[in-house]
């Protein structure tokens, strides 16, 4: 009983005693020292094997360091033998120790041969030991309950070898973790370094685009060198800069200033620069691509030869035959000389500088050629203007003296003209002037017609008129002047001339019956005789007047009785 | 000798003369013409060639075309045109004098009185004559006219 409280007592010592060590070796020495202790046992060895290594550790009391040293030795081969089947899903079943006899010792044995109880554990596939205890002081056999105590010690041993190699292997992992850590750190750092220097890339391409892009919509040379300069500040981080523009077979001298007082650069002369040039162009500091040659200059004493201030570095290019320039950059925020990147940015953008001056210059030159000649073409077209309206006035005045000549040629011919005016004239103030005294005239006569304005008498025919004169005692007059009556007239017929129309009358008509038939004739194309006397007669009273329709003539045709 | 005929007959002295006595005719005509309008109608009338209704015109006009055109050409104004008038006048008158002899007819030419000697080749004649002058007049008058006093500005010109 007191036994039995005594190995409880000291299996609870035990695992409490075990808890305390962390490392395997540390542990079975423990364990063996309790072990022997408490069994009373003189000599004991424990073996912890590794078979991932194939190796582990050898703890023994008692023993000889040769015995020792032979298990260590033979530790593979008896992890080999002894352990052989052991896989992953027998280590729980085999969690149990499992005490071998020593008896059951396979071939050559390694154990020393005091060992008369061998006790196998699997802590877990990878690890697992053995146990060898000798003999007992008092050389009692082992009992049985001996046996249960050691095994009840194995399994707190196993339960400490297994938080042991659980802490082992966290250990390890820790470790493992830790250093996979700092290795990812560095990759970090790393990563980040190239991060910052891509974006270091990025950004001088694009300012290098920017530049570009910028520079190319300019079309004016002075914009463009004061652009140039602005860009290439901001890209490069300057604070202050210049750019000296050689141009031409004089060495005119363009600037651009920023922040750099202009007296600096009045050294600079054309033929200096010109040589530090040449000696960059000669001496292969010059870059060739695109074919504006450039290059970079920061050598402080090529500088000052040059007549350029010594702490702006900066780029020199050659845009044409007859136009270098230089552009130097001071001040820079980052205190350090230009990083490749930033050099190889300001050569380019020189470059691109370069090609665009020369552009913008020529396309200057274009419009200046080109005002010149509209310039001349306005004088021309001026002068044109001028002639064809001096030739106009002049074809006017030809005009003008043409006329005025033939308006002189014709007054002066009036004289010899015979015009139809002339005829108008003469012939209406005539009759206006004939009708006039005509009406105020006592004399005057009548201009129309009376006859038209009298009725008209009854004509009467000659067959008739002979008729009446034969029978019905109708008396004919002749009307007509008396040398016409002389000359022929009709038989019978009476001479009653309107110029002597009273006197006849008077003579031979006096006492005439007026209702007596009177038939009046003669007639010319030019008097109406016979209207007139008719008339007259009609006046003095005679109603039954009549005129001879056809006159004299018609009387003869018919054929009737002419005298003389 | 033709050629100093012809430089005689040219001449605008001749022409001038004509012009002078062919003007003094008609004025002297016309007076008389103007005065007796009746006794110029009955003329134009014997003669028989106008028709009836323009008889009185004929003779109320005519005085006066005769005396304006008349002293046109004497005064030398617009000489051209009334040697012109007169020229056609004459030929007017020529004509109905050989119309009249033709037909034989017995009256007065009436150029200056009613009562004269009836018309006969002389008369003919004679307006031949004066219608050669008138053509001259025409053609070659040149000398001493009014009208060429007003052109001397221009003539200086």
């Amino acid at each position: 009983m007191a036994r039995r409280l005594y190995r409880l007592k000291t299996l609870y010592e035990a695992s409490f005693e075990l808890g305390r060590f962390s490392l395997p070796g540390e542990i079975i020495d423990s364990f063996l020292l309790t072990v022997l202790g408490a069994m009373g046992i003189t000599k004991g060895f424990a073996l912890l094997i590794d078979r991932d290594e194939d190796g582990g550790q050898v703890c023994g009391r008692g023993f000889s360091s040769e015995e020792l040293s032979l298990l260590e030795t033979f530790l593979p081969r008896i992890g080999a033998t002894y352990f052989s089947g052991v896989s992953t899903a027998e280590s729980a079943r085999l969690s149990r120790p499992h005490l071998l006899s020593v008896k059951e010792r396979v071939g050559e044995s390694p154990f020393p041969e005091d060992t008369e109880i061998l006790v196998k554990w699997v802590i877990n596939e990878r690890r697992c030991g053995l146990l060898g205890l000798g003999s007992k002081i008092r050389q009692a056999p082992y009992a049985e309950e001996d046996h249960e105590f050691i095994l009840s010690l194995c399994v707190i041993l196993i339960q400490a070898l297994r938080r042991a190699s659980s802490l082992e292997d966290v250990t390890r992992l820790n470790s493992e973790l830790q250093e996979k850590n700092a290795v990812m750190e560095k990759t970090l750092v790393r990563a980040r370094n190239i991060g910052a220097e891509l974006d270091r890339r990025v950004f001088f391409l694009k300012s290098l685009n920017d530049a570009v892009n910028e520079l190319s919509g300019l079309m004016d040379s002075g914009e463009l060198i004061q652009r140039f300069l602005l860009l290439a500040m901001g890209g490069l981080c300057a604070g202050k800069g210049y750019l000296v523009l050689f141009s031409g077979l004089e060495g005119h001298r363009t600037l651009a200033l920023r922040g750099v007082p202009e007296s600096l650069i009045d050294e600079a002369e054309s033929g200096d620069v010109y040589r530090l040039i040449t000696q960059e162009l000669f001496s292969g500091g010059a870059r060739q691509g695109e074919g504006v040659r450039r290059g970079y200059v920061d050598d402080p004493e090529r500088l000052i030869r040059a007549g350029l201030p010594e702490d702006m570095p900066g780029a020199w290019f050659i845009v044409d035959e007859s136009t270098f320039g230089f552009a130097g950059l001071g001040e820079r925020l980052a205190k350090a000389p230009p990083l490749p990147e930033e050099r190889d940015f300001l050569l380019t953008h020189a470059g691109a500088f370069a090609v665009f001056l020369k552009n913008a210059r020529l396309f200057e030159q274009t419009r200046r050629l080109n005002e010149k000649l509209a310039a001349g073409n306005k004088e021309l077209r001026e002068t044109l203007e001028n002639l064809t309206r001096t030739r106009l006035e002049a074809d006017g005045l030809k005009l003008a003296k043409e006329r005025i000549k033939s308006m002189v040629r014709h007054e002066m011919g009036r004289a010899e003209r015979v015009t139809l005016l002339d005829f108008l004239m003469i012939l209406g103030v005539s009759l206006v002037i004939g009708l006039f005294f005509n009406f105020a005239h006592p004399g005057g006569i009548p201009i129309i017609p009376p006859s038209w304005g009298r009725p008209a008498f009854t004509a009467m025919d000659a067959t008739l008129a002979r008729k009446a004169v034969e029978t019905g005692g109708a008396i004919l007059v002749d009307a007509r002047p008396r040398e016409f009556f002389e000359e022929r007239r009709i038989k019978g017929a009476v001479n009653l001339p309107p110029s002597l129309f009273d006197f006849v009358y008077g003579m031979s008509m006096e006492g005439e019956n007026p209702s007596r038939e009177i038939i009046v004739y003669g007639r010319n194309v030019s008097r109406y005789y016979d209207e007139d006397v008719a008339e007259r007669l009609r006046e003095r009273g005679h109603e039954n007047v009549k005129i001879l329709s056809g006159s004299l003539s018609s009387w003869e045709e018919k054929g009737f009785a002419v005298e003389p | 000798m033709s050629s100093r005929l012809r430089s005689v007959l040219t001449s605008p002295w001749l022409a001038l003369a004509f012009r002078l006595y062919i003007g003094g005719i008609f004025v002297y005509a016309s007076i008389y013409k103007i005065n007796y309008p009746a006794e110029f109608a009955e003329t134009i009338a014997s003669y028989q060639i106008t028709p009836y209704f323009a008889v009185n015109l004929m003779a109320v006009v005519l005085p006066w075309i005769e005396l304006i055109s008349g002293v046109l050409l004497i005064l030398g104004i617009r000489t051209r045109s009334a040697a012109a008038i007169l020229l056609a006048l004459l030929a007017l008158f020529t004509l109905a004098i050989a119309i009249t002899l033709a037909r034989g007819v017995p009256i007065g030419c009436g150029c200056f009185h009613t009562i004269e000697d009836p018309i006969s080749w002389k008369t003919l004649v004679r307006d031949l004559i004066w219608l050669a002058m008138a053509s001259q007049v025409f053609l070659y008058d040149k000398i001493l006219r009014l009208e060429g006093k007003f052109l001397l500005k221009i003539k200086e010109l």
